[in-house]
């Protein structure tokens, strides 16, 4: 067998040869994947859920994003298509340094109405300037869909 | 059926779009959900490549300032970059880690290391790290 072409196919396990698996569908479809060496880990709690990279307080790319919302200087909102089931899942920023500026990220706000299973915010600090301060940012997060 | 033998699984519509079930009643997208690249490396000492995953090749460039270059490029220069550094016990207890704000490419990203608080002075740390998330070329 070479190739499968179908919309749908109803499998348990997928298999290089008869003794090595590469993959394990359970019954409510999560996927175990053989690793890079003899443990296995799960494909979607490996997915990004959400990402996007934010530059003069817009997004110009991203994934499982419906719209932005640029609060004020340093903090920028991403508001996501498919939610998160709770507000628990790891959001990991980094941020530009240009002209200069030094600024770092935080998210993933202390405040629960800017962290939810709907929209994470995000503050970019000038560390030097010690306030909020636009720059450019990228995030990415990490949880259970809902 | 239960066991499927195969070597390479692709969309049909897409080639390169698969949806996949998430935790709960909600579809992702394999492709967009993968890294497409990580890096971990010393900056600090002995500049050394640790473990990577679509790295060609990663250069000390100046104190602070890393270029790291990937095997399969990005499609455009708006894919996502986050990183963190491993604080020191020696020095740099505080730093962070930023783009340099210019030197991104579809072929390679630079990153400055940053020590804070106070004096922003870009500086070596060990140990880097950075994951990178978007479309491949």
């Amino acid at each position: 067998m070479s190739t499968i072409v179908g919309t749908n196919i109803e499998v348990t396990n997928l298999k290089y040869d008869s003794d090595t698996t590469s993959m394990i569908i359970s019954n409510a479809g999560q996927v175990t994947i053989q690793g890079e060496g003899n443990a296995t880990t799960n494909l979607q709690q490996g997915l990004a859920k959400t990402w996007g990279t934010v530059v003069a307080q817009a997004t110009v790319d991203s994934f499982n994003n419906s719209s932005d919302t640029d609060v004020s200087a340093g903090q920028f909102v991403h508001n996501f298509t498919n939610n998160f089931t709770a507000a628990n899942y790891v959001s990991a920023a980094s941020c530009g340094a240009a002209g200069g500026i030094r600024t770092f990220a935080n998210t993933n706000w202390y405040e629960s109405s800017h962290y939810t299973t709907a929209l994470s915010r995000t503050g970019t600090y000038d560390e030097a300037g010690s306030a909020y301060r636009d720059t450019s940012f990228s995030v990415a997060r990490f949880g259970d869909l809902a | 059926m239960s066991t499927l033998v195969i070597d390479t699984i692709q969309g049909r519509a897409s080639a390169n779009s698969i949806n996949v079930r998430g935790e709960g009643s909600n579809n992702t997208n394999l492709q967009q959900g993968l890294a497409k690249h990580f890096t971990i490396f010393r900056g600090k000492d002995t500049f050394a490549a640790i473990d990577g995953f679509n790295q060609s090749s990663i250069a000390d460039v100046s104190t602070g300032l890393h270029r790291t270059s990937f095997t399969s490029s990005f499609g455009s220069i708006n894919y996502s970059v986050t990183g963190s550094v491993v604080g020191s016990t020696t020095g740099g207890y505080y730093a962070f880690i930023a783009s340099d704000g210019g030197n991104k490419l579809t072929s390679s990203v630079d990153t400055l290391t940053i020590n804070s608080p106070g004096n922003s002075a870009v500086y070596d740390m060990d140990v880097v790290q950075l994951v990178s998330h978007g479309d491949l070329a």
